[in-house]
């Protein structure tokens, strides 16, 4: 591991680019398949690490950040990690699209300004397509993209989002269904759980995806636009075009006129009337009737056009464009400072960097004695920004409830939700509760509360769990964290024993699969 | 399908129930996973005598709502006739209750209940809330208590948990259970409900018969390949001096795979008659079962030791070449068959220990013929015979659950094979059968075979010690 994370400050740490997500993201998935003991002293030493060198421990951002670079594979292992692989992918389909789109927007200008000398160039065609449509599509993005649906939502994703959400969630949920009814075993769990982390990824990522899907859509518009425009001033620069315009509808030259100079105000004040646009006479003058020809239109008329469709092409189609996508940039800026990292992958993270073995193992001697000895070690207020909940709703499945003294419970669940007992709430998860889970009221628990589960580890996850689950996050709104607990079997001096990592790996695949990156699973034992 | 026994095997996800119905069924089709909800449908699984079904076992999803099926249960005990339908009715459009439904349904259609445990875990609530369902239904039910690892902490509180509301319980181990182990389940069965009580036993006396059968079969075809090996010789003509000993190796090597090819049709014919063809026995290159057949340390590590190879002999009354050296324990028989060896006059050309091994002749019309075999070292056919013993007793032990399917034998699991711990007088048996096998004695084969089919099936008979 080199020295390289250590000369970083706490400022510079705060800065997440894209790259930086994806690498997290990759990092975690990685994670995965290693055993939990084995990433706990990693991560200790990394936590150790991070407070020598006075990395701001109440901001999971920083940490984790030094944490990232710390986990970051040096690039020897692998010649390109999966994360910049996906990156480098994904901008070079961009990059391609762009080249395509500036070939398509020169030839089509290129078809539009075809010319042989029989016919003058249609303007009105070219104007329609360059200018008029583009006016729209950039009026439709703003009012798709930028308007939010409502300010208290800003969060919540506008317009424009809810067409491409449904896609996304509806690919994760035909998945799920797909896999429930045609595939059996591991398989279908695993896709399920694939369907899952879509979801989960969406509502932890969904805006800064959008934003950046957003400023892709801009460049590629911008090189249409460019394209056409370049072919514009090379066709007028080295060829000689005429330029008219017709129609078969009853339509005045006066009226024309009237729709240039609204359509030209933007630069009037720079290029006037017979520079900038065409004026009356011209209009006039370049009015073309099929069964006369061109042959009786004076050349200065029919070349007074260009000037006007290139300014058009400049001003609507590429300049917006252009605004659009500082705009996507700031946003996807705005969205990458926005995220917290309190997510449950992440907090696990924060948690183990931040775990005293020393402090935790005192703490569990005094635990048989009659008198406790106060809050438990981890919960002094420095090290609680780990935990932002100050109480906790806990529901213990009822084997568990039976099983131990209440007080006994309740001292080793502060321990590890990092929560004084005292402001621990118990309550048994009866058969009852689970086959009606409106009986537990979640509605009236203040805010700050969470909500802990405590389950047998050695129970695989069912349904009606997952049901259980489901509706809590309903109701208590979507980044509340959830806890689970997973007990260990009881031994034959009655203390919870390590669960199987077998067990966990069951009842993290299951968790996966709600989608739901604010829900956190971890071991209870003694 | 006429009515022969069905029963319904169910319990919580990843408890083992489908191990239980492959063991059971002998089918090992059946889709075993470490991930719960493996089993997603409803799957018969005829547990077959011959061609015959003779006792169906449905394998069903795990119950994924305890908790809210009891609820219902509850609410609707007195009102039903058919419980069981009611719920299916009510629920088949629920797609969260797919799998209850899918379990309810052969309890629904009448069929026996095995209700199958983790009995290596303690009990919780949603076991009790799952026992409770099925004393709801009102069907006669066992319960099979299959520990999934060596705890025995939980099982008391399990046994409690079960005499309440079972009428049966039986400990069981899918992964290893034996053939009078699952008979044992079989017949514990018959107390269940008296109405199985003669179609179980009828089931149970067809699959004792056909077990008999099947092990008579496997003591024939160890007998077969037996006579096949001992006969197997492999030669080769050369026209050319010079060409001798380039045809060697390639001679060895067609022997060796000749033999392989032998073996292994006997293995395969073993593997079909106990079901187990998806099954594949592999052997290490470090066990002495792969070493090749012609190594030294396979003819001390298997076999005979050299005195009791010399003692056999000597009890068969006839000289069959085991020289002093045998007696000694210094075993140096190479690959080749020294016994009878007419060296032509290409012979000189070979050189050192290479002289013994390899028959030689000149053929009248010029050229040469080398022949390999037949093999008359004394410890081959024991070795032959250990192997194939070894591999059919495997094969009938074999629960169907076991689907880790490239098995490989180590070296501590056989230390000696099945004819050392035979007596003096089996062994001389041997003996007498191997040279009369060599000999092509058939009136004394037909004399000496029925004897030796005895040893042979009650060697398979003789319960595995690991
Ligand atoms: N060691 C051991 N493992 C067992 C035994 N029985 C089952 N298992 C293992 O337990 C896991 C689950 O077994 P299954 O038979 O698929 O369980 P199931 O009840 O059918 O599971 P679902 O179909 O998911 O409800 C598999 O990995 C089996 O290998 C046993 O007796 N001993
Ligand atoms: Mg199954």
């Amino acid at each position: 591991m080199a020295a390289q994370p250590e000369t970083k400050s706490s400022t510079r740490l705060e800065k997440w680019s894209l790259s930086d997500v994806l690498a997290f993201e990759v990092a975690i998935a990685r994670d995965a398949d290693q055993p939990w003991d084995q990433l706990e002293k990693r991560d200790r030493e990394i936590g150790e690490k991070a407070a020598k060198n006075g990395v701001n421990g109440s901001s999971n951002r920083a940490l984790l950040r030094y944490w990232l670079d710390c986990v970051k594979k040096p690039s020897a292992e692998e010649d390109i990690p999966p994360h910049e692989l996906f990156l480098e992918a994904y901008h070079l389909a961009t990059k391609l699209i762009t080249i395509v789109a500036i070939i398509l927007g020169g030839s089509v200008a290129l078809e539009f300004l075809r010319y042989q000398g029989v016919e003058p160039v249609n303007v009105s065609a070219f104007f329609g397509l360059f200018i008029l449509l583009q006016i729209f599509f950039g009026l439709t993005t703003f009012g798709l993209f930028l308007l939010p649906t409502s300010n208290a939502k800003q969060l919540k994703f506008s317009a424009g989002f809810q067409l491409l959400r449904p896609l996304l969630l509806g690919t994760a949920k035909m998945l799920a269904n797909f896999s429930a009814r045609s595939l059996s075993g591991a398989k279908r769990q695993s896709v399920l759980s694939l369907a899952g982390s879509i979801r989960s990824s969406f509502s932890l990522y969904g805006l800064l995806l959008r934003w950046k899907l957003f400023g892709s859509l801009q460049v590629i518009a911008i090189a249409f636009n460019v394209g056409a425009l370049a072919v514009m001033l090379m066709v007028v620069s080295f060829s000689d075009r005429a330029f008219g315009w017709q129609t078969t509808l009853d339509v005045s030259a006066e009226s024309i006129h009237l729709l240039i100079q609204l359509v030209a105000l933007p630069w009037t004040w720079l290029w006037s009337e017979g520079v900038g646009y065409p004026s009356l006479v011209d209009i006039e003058g370049s009015r073309i009737v099929l069964k006369e020809g061109i042959r009786g239109l004076s050349s200065s008329h029919l070349v007074s056009w260009w000037p006007f469709l290139t300014l058009g092409l400049v001003v609507y189609g590429l300049l917006p464009r252009l605004l659009f996508l500082i705009w996507a940039r700031l946003k996807q800026n705005k969205a990458l400072a926005m995220l917290d990292f309190r997510h449950a992958s992440a907090q696990r993270i924060v948690e183990r960097m931040k775990f005293d073995p020393i402090k935790f193992e005192t703490q569990s001697h005094d635990e048989g004695g009659v008198e406790r000895k106060g809050a438990p070690a981890r919960t002094s207020d420095e090290t609680s920004p780990v935990s932002p909940s100050s109480s906790a709703s806990v529901f213990i499945s009822e084997t568990i409830w039976q099983h131990k003294e209440k007080d006994e419970l309740k001292t080793l669940i502060s321990s590890i939700l990092n929560i004084p007992d005292e402001q621990l709430k118990l309550d048994q998860l009866t058969l009852d509760r689970i086959a009606e889970p409106d009986r537990i009221d979640i509605e009236n628990t203040p805010e700050e509360t969470t909500f802990c589960f405590v389950f047998e580890s050695w129970m695989p996850p069912l349904e009606e769990t997952k049901q259980l689950l489901r509706k809590v996050r309903k109701e208590s709104g979507s980044t509340k964290m959830i806890r689970i607990l997973l007990a260990g079997k009881p031994a034959a001096n009655g203390a919870f024993q390590n669960p199987s990592s077998s067990d966990l790996d069951i009842w993290s695949l299951t968790i996966s699969q709600l989608g739901d990156p604010y829900c956190q699973v971890d071991p209870l034992s003694e | 399908m006429a009515d022969i026994p069905t029963f319904a095997i169910i319990g919580h996800p990843n408890e083992g129930k489908s191990s239980v119905v492959a063991t059971l069924a002998e089918d090992e089709s059946v889709r075993i996973s470490p991930v719960p909800g493996e089993t997603t449908r409803l799957a018969r699984f005829d547990l077959k005598a011959g061609n015959a079904s003779i006792i169906e076992f449905v394998d069903t999803p795990g119950f994924q709502n305890p908790a809210k099926t009891l609820a219902w249960f509850k609410q609707n005990a007195n009102a039903e006739d058919n419980i069981a339908q009611a719920f299916i009715q009510q629920h088949s459009s629920l797609s969260d209750y797919r799998h209850d439904c899918e379990l309810m349904k052969p309890v629904a259609s009448g069929a026996g209940i095995l209700y199958v445990v983790d009995g290596s875990r303690p009990i919780t609530s949603s076991d009790q809330a799952e026992m409770e369902i099925l004393r709801l239904t009102g069907k006669p039910r066992m319960a099979i208590i299959n520990c999934k690892s060596d705890e025995t902490l939980y099982l008391d509180a399990w046994k409690a948990a079960f005499r309440k509301s079972f009428n049966a319980i039986r400990v069981f181990d899918a992964c290893g259970a034996t053939f009078s182990e699952r008979i044992g389940l079989l017949d514990a069965l018959k107390s269940v409900d008296q109405d199985w009580n003669p179609s179980l036993q009828k089931a149970i006396d067809l699959l004792q018969k056909d077990w008999a059968r099947r092990g008579k079969r496997a003591v024939e075809t160890i007998i077969d390949s037996l006579e096949q090996g001992l006969r197997f010789s492999k030669s080769k003509l050369v026209a050319r001096e010079s060409d001798l000993e380039l045809a060697k190796p390639e001679l060895e090597r067609a022997y060796r795979e000749g033999l392989e090819k032998i073996e292994r049709r006997a293995w395969n014919e073993i593997q079909r008659q106990y079901r187990h063809q998806a099954l594949k026995i592999s052997i290490p290159d470090s066990s002495i079962l792969n070493e090749n057949l012609f190594s030294d340390r396979t003819w001390q590590a298997f076999g005979l030791t050299g005195k009791q190879l010399a003692l056999a002999a000597g009890a068969a009354g006839a000289g069959i070449g085991v020289g002093l050296d045998v007696a000694a324990g210094g075993i140096a028989f190479g690959v080749f068959t020294a016994a009878g060896a007419a060296f032509g006059a290409g012979a000189a050309l070979l050189k050192g220990k290479d002289l013994a091994k390899l028959k030689i002749k000149q053929i009248p019309v010029g050229g040469f013929k080398l022949q390999l075999g037949p093999n008359q070292n004394p410890q081959f056919p024991f070795i032959l015979l250990d192997r194939v013993i070894l591999y059919a007793k495997i094969c009938s032990n074999w629960a169907h659950a076991r689907q880790n399917r490239d098995l490989s034998i180590s070296d501590e699991n056989l230390k000696e094979g099945s004819s050392s711990r035979w007596d003096a007088k089996q062994r001389a048996l041997c003996s007498k059968v191997f040279q009369a096998i060599r000999k092509e004695r058939n009136d004394q084969l037909e004399t000496l075979y029925p004897e030796f089919k005895e040893v042979l099936s009650s060697e398979l008979e003789r319960n595995p010690d690991h």
